[in-house]
């Protein structure tokens, strides 16, 4: 028996143990869920492998910065402050975070990772244990002030190379640490309608969560703190939520490579409308604009300053690039351009309905645009197209369909020659399985992970792969 | 040994002694749970929270259902919350929690102050959210039925669903005693 054949059926066991066993008993016991009250369903379909898709309550309570008064009132129950009538006043002798209540972790573990990549190598050695391990330290400070943070680590192989002949190889760097954190405060403002501001290390869409689900295009590469192409971005941000509907913000970035505003920055719009204002029933229209001078080109795999620095192409610095596993737009064999100026777009459709009887579900439909103006006076237009549905049935038995492809990628060089890419739909299918809401497995396939080359170029380098995983994800 | 001169402190201490309203403990202790742990989501004098985004909780002032239902039943859903399914609302609330008995000590006492107290609540403008919502048809008899096994009893005030909050009459003020933790 091969090792990997033992490995899984170890897996399998390990899985049947769990379902009858301890897991039967698990609670929700998140941050969230600890501060709230409330149970993980109240906010989330569904929060498997990072992707925490939202009911209303949930997108509300992102957008107000996670502030529920309630969170206040345990504090002061739970404090022994011995005071009470002190429950509506805050000031130096007030304890804005309560450590058994901010407190939370999350672990993912790729348990069993299989199949092959565009060059036909086999990626069982990528199996990760440890795919991703966070500390989380949020929730409301006051009721008009709240705090996200997180602390992680990302598992081996996360990073890849963009010295040339060395693409598709690790950088040697097994293990890559991160954090993100935003600072909201908002406050009300008649019915149904508050504003606010925010800022924080992050693409400024995740203030009110529009960068989910990942599946679908992201040119932008939300970042999340250290990974993709927003790394090390900050912003600044002014939103605001009237008459229960309609969701405006705004917000300046210094941009993708750093946090100097000096070397240029970048701007966000984001108009939003909630059609049916159910938490049983939702729906977002979601129009997104971002827009600047700062930003890596979306041709290329992203710094790896590791390798970089020793052997990097003509041109090319440290600077020009920031760290990210994030593949997708990635062309083959892609020239290095520099980045003058950036226009992308973004309109989606997102529906989400909960416990309508056993079923539950979140669908999204996502169209996408950037052009970019190259220094050397070339320029690149993507354009792309997804959809994306996550059912439950009673919350427990799920499965998880995505598909995107490109509608135009086409790149243009100093000279004005046109080069068009190939381009096939990228799509998976994932099966989930909640024994707890806080914990669940999952099995996915993406039966043919398409690589993208430049069309003059295609019988050199186009190539299909596939890959499956089995993993789990435990937040506690 | 004379007492004379311990009278006057003791009619005092009887006089400090005496209740200054009609207030019970359990309601003082009802009262001071119904602000810790269900204001924030059904408003500080019931009205709800459909105004405010997030809303987190229907009105339980005039609400047929908090009106209707024997206390036991009202006991059994802090008891156990309702999420999913057992979610009535087909509105912007979220899943209602669960309140052990750390969290409310004495969950029927706290229905039984929902049903009389809290229905004679004065308020304000705010109230318009328990004036427009609504329980669908025949919610009050399955919520009893689901509950517990007091539904054949009649409830001391039963009304019908769609008659809102009218069905209670105003006994004057309601003394607002201070909160008292007792976990």
């Amino acid at each position: 028996m091969s090792t990997g054949m033992k490995t899984l059926l170890i897996c399998i066991g390990l899985f049947f143990a769990l379902q009858f066993g301890v897991i039967q008993d698990a609670q929700a016991v998140a941050a969230f869920a600890r501060q709230t009250g409330m149970n993980c369903n109240s906010c989330h379909i569904g929060t498997y492998n990072i992707v925490p898709n939202f009911t209303r309550t949930g997108r509300l309570f992102a957008m107000r910065g996670y502030q529920v008064p309630y969170i206040r009132e345990r504090l002061h129950a739970e404090g022994d402050t011995g005071n009470n009538n002190e429950q509506s006043k805050y000031g130096g002798d007030y304890l804005a975070l309560n450590w058994t209540d901010f407190f939370s972790a999350r672990l993912i573990s790729e348990v069993v990772r299989g199949g092959e990549d565009a060059s036909g190598r086999s990626l069982d050695e990528r199996s990760s244990p440890i795919n991703r391990m966070s500390l989380f330290f949020s929730g409301a400070i006051t009721d008009w002030l709240g705090v996200w943070t997180e602390i992680g680590y990302l598992g081996n192989n996360s990073l890849r190379s963009v010295t040339p002949d060395r693409q598709n190889e690790q950088t040697g760097v097994n293990f890559f640490a991160y954090d993100e954190y935003r600072i909201n405060a908002s406050w009300d403002f008649g019915k149904n309608s508050f504003f606010g501001f925010s800022m924080g290390n992050e693409h400024p869409n995740v203030g009110a969560q529009f960068q989910y689900p990942l599946p679908l295009p992201d040119l932008w590469s939300n970042g999340q703190g250290g990974v993709g192409r927003s790394m090390d971005m900050a912003n600044l941000s002014a939103f605001m939520f009237y008459d229960d509907r309609l969701y405006l913000q705004v917000a300046g970035v210094t941009g993708a490579d750093n946090t100097n505003w000096s070397d240029g920055s970048n701007y966000y719009l984001n108009v939003s409308y909630d059609w049916f204002r159910k938490t049983r029933n939702d729906l977002w229209l979601i129009g997104e604009y971002y827009a600047g001078n700062d930003f890596p080109s979306i041709m290329t795999r992203i710094k790896d300053s590791f390798l970089c620095t020793g052997a990097c192409p003509p041109g090319v610095t440290d600077q020009n690039f920031s760290i990210s596993n994030t593949p997708g737009e990635v062309i083959v064999n892609a020239p290095v351009e520099r980045v003058k100026h950036f226009d992308s777009f973004r309109l989606s459709l997102e529906h989400s309905a909960a416990d309508r009887g056993p079923h539950t579900w979140y669908a999204a439909t996502t169209f996408l645009t950037m052009t970019q103006d190259f220094e050397s006076g070339g320029k690149v237009e993507d354009t792309q197209v997804g959809a994306y549905l996550r059912y439950f049935y009673a919350r427990t038995y799920g499965v998880e369909v995505f598909v995107r492809d490109h509608l135009k990628y086409e790149y243009t060089t100093p000279a004005g020659l046109k080069r068009d890419t190939y381009t096939k739909p990228n799509y998976g299918i994932t099966f989930l399985w909640y024994p707890a809401m806080n914990f669940d497995f999952w099995l996915s396939f993406s039966p043919r992970v398409q690589n993208i080359v430049f069309e003059d170029q295609r019988e050199l380098y186009n190539d299909n792969a596939s890959s499956y995983v089995l993993g789990m994800e435990y937040n506690f | 040994m004379s007492f004379k001169p311990l009278l006057p402190s003791l009619a005092l201490s009887l006089f400090l002694g005496m209740p200054i309203s009609d207030a019970t403990a359990s309601e003082v202790d009802a009262a001071g749970y119904y602000k810790l742990r269900c204001a924030t989501c059904h408003g500080v004098n019931g009205e709800g929270t459909r105004d405010k985004s997030p809303s987190l909780g229907p009105p339980l002032r005039g609400n047929p259902l908090v009106i209707n239902a024997p206390a036991e039943v009202l006991a059994s859903i802090i008891r156990h919350g309702r999420g999913g399914q057992q979610r009535v609302y087909d509105d912007a609330y979220p899943n209602m929690p669960a309140f052990d008995a750390g969290l409310v000590p004495d969950a029927v006492g706290l229905a039984t102050y929902l049903k009389t107290v809290l229905q004679q609540q004065e308020t304000t403008s705010h109230s318009s959210d328990s004036a427009r919502w609504q329980v669908p048809a025949g919610v009050v008899a399955a919520e009893t039925a689901n509950e517990g096994e007091a539904t054949h009893e009649a409830p001391p005030n039963r009304a019908s669903a769609d008659e809102g909050h009218s069905q209670t009459q105003l006994v004057g003020p309601v003394h607002q005693p201070s909160l008292h933790l007792t976990e």
